[in-house]
């Protein structure tokens, strides 16, 4: 930044000392004052001189090609901040007003700075559509695998079978394909989070929250190796529950299954995890997991003869089925409680549907008040760059926060498998993989569309996206810096997307996440490890975005009263 | 109370001032420098010159946030190599604890009876924790501690309640309770599970308060009701202490401050004559086994982040750990004693590795920028310091020198707007349960920072031990004791300048 200050070019008459206005004009626009007097240009600071009552001038922002003025910046003692109109100093009306006289003759500092924004309100419309475009699409694809999952698990109920069971599983695993592309979508109000687009209240939590709470569902086994010492004080408690013995009569009461006096209903699986803390997660995919899978009980996860964990995982052959937990079919056939299980799946499964065509329906085109029309409709700048905002903290919260940290680092820096995404099913793989698609989903503008087979190929393109994402908008503005940024990024996602699909490789050879995570495997060669630290790197050039497209946005401040021009000192 | 000029800025003055130079190296430099001399020099409730810090009341570590307030944030200034496990720690703050068994002996073990299943679950978005406003919503995100009169434990700080300990769960993992209401009711006196202990409820007792120029304002104080015990009768001398949750952003910043500093600010014989006594608190190291200085909880009641936390993860989601390794069943609680727990090969719940990344999470939440000063703001700040309101919130520190994975929380000047002390408030807010040193009328001086997002971060705006206060102005009217001069003071403005007190301590 260049640095020079104006000449004295009023002299100092009555006064001794003098205020000064110290002007920074960053990237992407000058200041100039009506007389032409002063200018200061871009990417500088200049200092005025302010002494006596003569000085009735009026500062404009100027933006460059590319760039919009969104207003004077809000700081202490900051001139005109928050305003978008030209700033105006009439120092002649200051006469008589001993106040602010004193203002005049003081050293104090007073500050003018100008916000430019690369801008253009064509762009963002485009980004916004294409945004919501692909969100539509995603959650479409969503519910329609969800359907063709309820159906699976209608045809398995209605006669069970191994074959049905595995095709359920299927179905599963499919499902979670186009779902993880939408998770981006979080961290945003919007109707995934929020049914009414303001209160965190949203159906998250009933499709797709876990740590699941199986042990209130149905049986779960203590005492198997893999616990070590866990249940010792069960055992000498001698209390007959979740022991890991057959499931029969006198384990009465204790989980939803076994306790036959309990209807199993959409309404006993609602606002599970979300209404004030009071309930374990018992819907959603993952209960539909515990329930096809159940507990991952390979004993120390060592990938060795086909007895334990690696047992569990897809092999190159089986065409990425995973098979996680073993829980046998007579569970469903011969077991007295068999029906019930059968019964929860279904209700779990309708209720999943029934909620995500709920978030679907928010992203709907030409529905009136829904979130999208909110969404993509905005009546200024500022309304504008807060849309942008909003796409920009779901990518950078999801790629560092939930996705490198809650999702990955928990269960990597402390072999914690309950923390593993899906941890009944291994697909936890999948769900980085797609995670981490998702934003760069909403960078590029684009869906592939997903997997419907499994074998790492994105087949099913019915909505497929190509459209307008966060590089053609800096293309389109020209704005160099932008454009650098933009680059930075693409290829920090492309580092991510190397490294999670080595983790995704990894897995498909018989390395699932979480044999990764385990004490020995902990290393900078492990692919989990390598992507949490691009998921970092990536999060921080979407920050660089966030900062360089949306400078200043105070949201939090919005309501505080804006600055008077006109007083001085009122010390903004 | 020791001298007011120090009071201000209570650290030694060298390093404020080689900090403040500093900071106004590129600004103004020699007025503002002098504005700090006079200062530190001036008796009385002078007011302080204006800094630049005090729009970062985090020091560098301060947050900027869009859209959303929150204070669950990492510092700004937290290495970038320290942000997974930041990230990591949150996760166990926030993901909810499960029942055990289950597949892994990391993440299980809730209860078998808590108040939350998460840490953020009371402390929602990092922010603080709701009371129920109606006498029908039963608690969930607080707590009720319980004692009974007589001599006090040294190592718990207090005398527990014989049948319930000392603190009332109000949930478990029983599934009777958690799909109540959805699932016929079990016969109590045949169903193995343990049950909560009580379901806790608030009956709320109104008084009016009428100003000088005849504006009144209703003030509301809780009552706690217990019913359905699930352990027999409770103790009819029972004492009651309801807490709610406090925000935990830049508790940092506040372990890091010197001992010393605090200690210089104490007076509890009140010599100074101001009729202010603050005194530090003594309470149990459970790592070092000895007393010393507490200066977190409601009543100071806890001496440092790592003890706090474990006790937290302990008595409000029973999740065993290292320096708490019990249940959090009494000796006459069998059921509860026999429920499965979530213990590892070690023993705990919480192993030390676990412990230590939570406890890393909640010592790195950065502090929001300030909010922008108005001219009403300002005005505030200069009755603010009139009322004498900063002798106990004591507005700003220079951290001691950290080192290590801490370094950046040292050397901060920051603005917390508390001396970490114990005051007597009165009778008004008392709860007559003592807690190791502090009085049954005791309170720790609550930090002022951010106090204005609140409502933006989570929708809480209720302040206080127990959430009675529903503002600001409540709050302060609320003051009694140690703090009957500045309430007064309060009370005593007019209407315009009540409210430029209020817009500056919104603003921190």
């Amino acid at each position: 930044m260049k640095q020079f200050t104006f000449a004295a070019v009023i002299a100092a008459t009555t006064f001794l000392g003098g205020c000064k206005i110290a002007i920074t004009v960053p990237e992407g626009g000058s200041i100039t004052t009506d007389s032409g007097s002063y200018s200061c240009s871009e990417s500088s600071s200049c200092v005025v001189d302010v002494s006596d009552t003569n000085f009735d001038e009026t500062f404009n922002a100027i933006p460059a090609e590319g760039y919009e003025f969104t207003g004077w910046k809000k700081q202490h003692r900051g001139f005109c901040g928050g305003s978008q109109k030209p700033c105006a100093l009439p120092t002649s009306g200051f006469v008589g007003n001993t106040a602010l006289l004193n203002f005049l003759s003081s050293d104090e500092e007073f500050f003018l700075e100008p916000v430019f924004v690369p801008y253009d309100s064509d762009g963002v419309e485009a980004l916004l559509q294409t945004n919501a475009n692909i969100a539509l699409a995603a959650y479409s694809d969503s519910v329609d695998t969800a359907k063709d999952l309820q159906s699976a698990l209608s045809a398995f109920a209605a006669n069970p079978s191994q074959a049905r069971l595995d095709s359920a599983k299927r179905a599963w695993l499919v499902s979670r394909e186009p779902y993880g592309q939408t998770e981006v979508y979080r961290f945003r109000l919007s109707p995934i989070d929020s049914s009414n687009y303001a209160d965190e209240d949203g159906l998250e939590g009933d499709i797709n929250a876990w740590p699941l709470g199986e042990a209130l569902i149905d049986y779960v086994v203590a005492a198997a190796p893999d616990f070590g010492d866990d249940q010792v004080g069960v055992i000498e408690n001698g209390i007959g529950i979740n022991d890991g013995g057959e499931v029969d009569g006198t384990d009465t009461a204790l989980n939803i299954i076994a306790d036959t006096s309990i209807t199993i209903t959409k309404a006993l699986i609602s606002n599970t995890a979300t209404a004030g803390d009071e309930h374990d997660v018992i819907a959603g995919y993952h209960a539909i997991e515990f329930m096809l899978w159940g507990q991952d009980l390979n004993d120390n996860a060592m990938v060795t003869n086909g007895s334990d964990r690696e047992e569990a995982v897809k092999t190159n052959g089986a065409g990425n089925i995973a098979t996680g937990g073993q829980r046998p079919l007579t569970d469903f056939t011969s077991d007295s409680l068999a029906s019930r299980r059968l019964t929860y799946l279904q209700v779990v499964a309708e209720k999943l549907v029934e909620d995500l065509e709920f978030v679907r329906d928010g992203w709907v085109d030409g529905v009136e008040g829904n979130y999208r029309d909110q969404f993509t409709s905005f009546a200024s700048t500022e309304e504008a760059i807060d849309r942008i905002t909003e796409i920009l903290v779901g990518m950078g919260t999801l790629s560092e926060g939930e996705l490198a940290g809650e999702r990955m680092q928990i269960a990597y820096s402390s072999n914690s498998q309950e923390d593993e995404h899906s941890c009944f099913s291994d697909n936890t793989h999948r769900d980085v993989v797609l995670n981490s698609r998702g934003v760069a989903n909403s960078f590029y503008g684009v869906y592939a569309g997903y997997d419907s087979d499994l074998d790492g190929i994105d087949d099913e393109t019915g909505r497929a996206v190509d459209g307008f994402g966060f590089d053609d908008y800096a293309q389109e503005l020209g704005v160099e810096s932008l454009q650098d940024i933009a680059a930075e990024l693409d290829s920090r996602l492309s580092e991510t997307a190397v490294n999670v699909n080595e983790l995704d490789q990894s897995a498909r050879n018989g390395m699932p996440f979480d044999v990764l995570i385990m004490d020995d495997n902990r290393n900078k060669a492990n692919p989990i490890y390598k992507a949490i630290v691009s998921l970092n790197v990536q999060s921080s050039s979407i920050a660089a975005l966030a900062e360089k497209l949306a400078v200043e946005v105070e949201v939090v401040d919005k309501d505080a009263s804006e600055c008077d021009t006109t007083s001085p000192d009122s010390g903004c | 109370m020791a001298g007011l000029a120090s009071a201000v800025f209570p650290v030694v003055k060298m390093t404020i001032r080689s900090q403040i130079f500093h900071h106004f190296i590129a600004a103004a430099g020699t007025a503002l420098a002098l504005c700090v001399c006079t200062t530190v020099a001036e008796p009385g409730n002078a007011v302080p010159a204006r800094l630049t810090s005090e729009a970062f009341p985090g020091g560098e570590g301060s947050v900027k946030f869009t859209p959303f307030a929150s204070f669950e944030l990492p510092a700004t200034n937290l290495p970038e190599s320290q942000r997974p496990l930041f990230h990591a720690g949150k996760a166990l703050a926030n993901q909810p604890w499960i029942k055990a068994p289950t597949a892994t002996d990391a993440r299980d073990g809730l209860g078998p009876l808590y108040n939350a299943r998460t840490c953020l679950g009371c402390h929602i978005n990092g922010g603080r924790g709701p009371v129920p406003h109606k006498g029908d919503e039963a608690i969930f995100t607080a707590i009720l501690r319980l004692s009974v009169p007589g001599e006090k434990d040294t190592v718990r700080g207090s005398k527990p309640e014989p049948n319930y300990g000392d603190q009332l769960q109000g949930q478990a993992v029983a599934l009777s309770h958690q799909l109540r209401g959805k699932i016929p009711a079990k016969n109590p006196a045949t169903n193995p599970e343990a049950p909560p202990e009580a379901r806790i409820y608030l009956d709320w007792l109104e008084k009016t308060v009428v100003y000088n120029d005849g504006e009144s304002v209703t003030l509301r104080s809780p009552r706690p009701r217990l019913e359905e015990l699930g352990y027999g009768p409770i103790d009819t001398n029972v004492l009651f202490s309801l807490r709610a949750a406090p925000a935990i952003h830049g508790v940092g910043l506040l372990e890091s401050i010197d001992q010393a500093a605090i200690n210089a600010l104490a007076d509890p014989e009140d010599r100074d004559n101001d009729g202010i006594s603050g005194r530090v608190s003594q309470v149990w190291d459970f790592e070092r086994g000895v007393t010393v200085a507490g200066r977190f909880g409601w009543k100071a009641n806890r001496a440092n982040l790592r003890i706090t936390t474990a006790g937290a993860f302990q008595g409000d989601l029973g999740i065993t750990n290292p320096i708490f390794p019990g249940q959090p069943c009494t000796a006459l609680q069998r059921r509860c004693q026999r429920t499965p727990n979530g213990n590892d090969a070690d023993g705990f719940e919480l192993p030390e590795h676990l412990l230590t990344l939570t406890v890393g999470f909640v010592r790195n939440i950065g502090v929001p920028v300030s909010r922008k000063q108005t001219a009403q703001s300002d005005l505030g700040r200069t009755y603010f310091f009139n009322a004498g309101c900063a002798a106990c919130h004591q507005p700003s520190y220079v951290t001691a020198p950290r080192s290590g994975d801490l370094a950046h929380l040292g050397g901060q000047t920051i603005w917390p707007y508390t001396d970490l002390m114990l005051h007597d408030m009165g009778p008004g807010l008392a709860d007559s349960r003592p807690d190791y040193a502090a009085s049954g009328s005791e309170w720790r001086t609550p930090p002022l920072w951010s106090i204005g997002l609140s409502a933006k971060v989570n929708g809480v705006a209720t302040l206080l031990h127990d959430g009675r206060a529903r503002s600001v102005e409540e709050a302060i009217l609320w003051h009694g004791g140690e703090g009957t001069a500045a309430r007064q003071a309060f009370a005593s403005m007019g209407k315009y300048n009540r409210e430029a007190l209020i817009a500056f301590v919104e603003s921190l």
